[in-house]
Parts: C-alpha cells; structure tokens; sequence
C-alpha cells in the first residue's frame, strides 16, 4: 500500500468538538487526508485546519453526498487512485482504514464497505426498527443486483478507480443515496463490491445526522427510488474499460 | 352567468396581481407571461362559455365545472412545471457550490505555495 495514492475524505457538519483528533490520528498514520467541511456554523474547518488538515469548504451545507462528492472531485483532480471516506466524529479508528485499504489492495475490489455486523466486527448496537430496516434494504440489493451485504448504510468505505471518477460525476446527495444506492448502483454497473467486518468506536462528540423516524422516512424513499428505477446512473465497468 | 362572471373577474385580477408582482421584480418575464396568458385564456373561457356547452353535455358536466377542470388541469401542469424548474436548478446550485468550493481551495493552495516560496532562504 502506498499512502500518496490514496486520500481519505472527511466529510464534516458541525463537527469542531471531535475533527481535530480525527485529523491529528489519520495524519499520524501516514494517510493524506481532506476535511470537506459541509456548510459548518461552527469553527469545524479553523480546528480541521490548525489539526493540519486540506480544507475544502462548502458554503451552503449539501448533505454527506454533496460534501464526498466534492471529495472525491478534489481527489480525482489531484491524481489520488482511491478514497476512504471516514466519519469526523471519531468513530472510524486509523488502524481500520489501514485494514480497509488492505482488504481492497488484496482483492482488488473496487467499493469495499466496512460491516458493523459480519462476523469479526465489533458489538455495534442498534435499535431493533433500524435493524429491520437495515434487513429490508439488504434483501432489495441482494434481488436487484445478487449482492449480499449485512450493512447496507456504513459510512465507512474505500472506493477506488474506475469507480472513483465515476462518483465524482455522479453522486446522489439525499440520505442513504451515498450508502444503500451508490452500492447497489455500483453492483448493478458491473463494479466489485465487497464487504469487510471493522470496529468502529463510540463518538468522540456532536450528534448523529438523523433520527429513527427519518431514517424510516428515508429509508421508504429509497425503496420507492429503487422499485421504480429512479436511481442515480453511472457507467458501467465494460463500459469504462473498453474504452 | 353569475359564476361566468366571478371566472372572468377571478381572470382579470390574477393578470393584474401577476403584472403588479412583475414589475416589482419579484417575478422574471418566463414566469409572467406563462400567468398572464393563463389568466386571458380563464377570462375569455368565461366570457365565451357558450362554445363550451357542447363539450359539458358531452361529458356531463356544466360549463362552469368543465372551465374550473381546464384551469385545475393547467395549475397542475404549471405546478409540474415549476418542480421541473426546481429540480435542476438544485442541481445547478449543487454544481456550482462544488466547483466554488474546489476552487477556493485550489486557491488558497496556491497561495500557500507562493508565501512558502517568497520566503527568505537562509
């Protein structure tokens, strides 16, 4: 693995409480690293910044979506072959990316999603509706595209070419479209999409970005979106490589 | 002919309302001219709704409800319409919000560099 080939993209909302140690502990392991600093009304992008961080700030808040796809634009754009994204609340540990773009080097995958539920994760808690729900989502990836995936809403991925340039095109903003229906999209395009079990800490601080009412909400939307076609598009992988 | 006349009045007052808000700026010419030709086709379907007869007993309906359905029928278009408008322009935002932000950081990038390579080397 070599560092400078990969950039772990930081996506961040109101984050100033936990993004400094985030960047002090990814810079530390060697990894080069972009806070996208999502329309913040805190200081997030100041301490990102004194912690060391390339700071990319959105003027208006986009959603994770908008933010990892300016992410992954900005990558793109300087020569960066894969991405990480890791969330700035500290629950995303070093030591995991590291394993990550292990797992992805090994199989040459080009979307690997880090579980919270395969065997060897950690002992991550959710409600029971949210499980459910986790479980409906996986059993429509699984018939659309044959992809079986325990966690189909982990914000901690590796995503890495084609595929990258592929989202810095084309990403969806709206909740779970950077999870749940960028890795169906991706399956169904032909991509290698894998999943590997991590452990993931507690917050260090701030909120989570949605309750389990909206997270249903959402998660209605999703399957609408799926059912009637209306995901995001992207090229596919003969596509790309024929080229 | 009472309801032909509160169509027609309802007609003329969306004109005025819409060319009142125009000229405050608070509407663009696209959108104005889309509200007023709406608002002549309701007074004049009002004033003509004589030619409509046919086509009410054909469906079953009075005049006035088949006027009220054509109107419903186009707010609806308009309304799909707007959304329309809405959608990519939240696209457009979204595009340009992207690129600005990139920017500023290429930006700023570059004049990190430079500072670092105007200082005085020792």
């Amino acid at each position: 693995m070599t560092a400078r080939e990969t950039l772990v993209v930081v996506p961040a909302y109101n984050e100033s409480g936990a993004v400094g140690d985030v960047v002090r502990a990814l810079i530390d392991a060697g990894l080069d690293c972009v806070v996208v600093d999502d329309g913040s009304t805190d200081n997030t992008a100041e301490v990102a910044r004194s912690a060391g961080a390339h700071v990319v700030m959105l003027p208006l808040n986009l959603g994770v979506g908008g933010a990892l796809r300016c992410g992954f634009r900005y990558a793109v754009d300087r020569g960066y072959t894969r991405v990480v994204q890791c969330d700035a609340d500290g629950q995303h540990p070093p030591s995991e990316i590291v394993r990550l773009l292990e797992v992805q080097a090994q199989e040459k995958a080009h979307l690997v999603i880090g579980s919270r539920f395969v065997d060897g994760s950690s002992d991550y808690e959710i409600g029971r509706a949210r499980r459910l729900m986790m479980r409906v989502l996986s059993g429509i990836i699984k018939r659309s595209s044959g992809l079986r995936l325990n966690d189909t809403t982990s914000g901690f991925r590796c995503i890495a070419e084609p595929l990258l340039s592929e989202f810095s095109v084309s990403y969806p903003v709206h909740y779970l479209g950077d999870t749940f229906e960028a890795a169906l999209v991706a399956a169904r395009s032909g991509y290698r999409v894998i999943e590997t079990p991590i452990h993931i800490r507690e917050r260090q601080a701030g909120n989570a970005s949605a309750s389990t009412l909206a997270a249903i909400r959402f998660i209605v939307r999703a399957v609408i979106a799926t059912l009637a076609g209306l995901t995001f598009e992207i090229r596919s992988f003969d596509e790309v490589t024929a080229k | 002919m009472k309801q032909e006349l509160v169509i027609a009045l309802g007609g003329v007052g969306l004109a005025v309302f819409v060319l009142l808000i125009a000229r405050k700026h608070l509407l663009t010419l696209r959108y104005t001219v889309g509200w007023v030709v709406l608002a002549v086709v309701m007074t004049l379907s009002a004033l003509l709704s004589g030619f409509v007869e046919p086509l009410a007993n054909a469906v079953g309906m009075t005049a006035t409800g088949v006027l009220l359905a054509l109107a419903s029928g186009t707010l609806l278009l308009i309304c799909i319409q707007l959304s329309i408008s809405v959608s990519g322009l939240s696209s457009q935002l979204r595009e340009l919000i992207e690129a600005n932000a990139l920017l500023a950081a290429r930006v700023e990038e570059l004049a990190i560099g430079e500072a670092t390579s105007q200082e005085p080397k020792e």
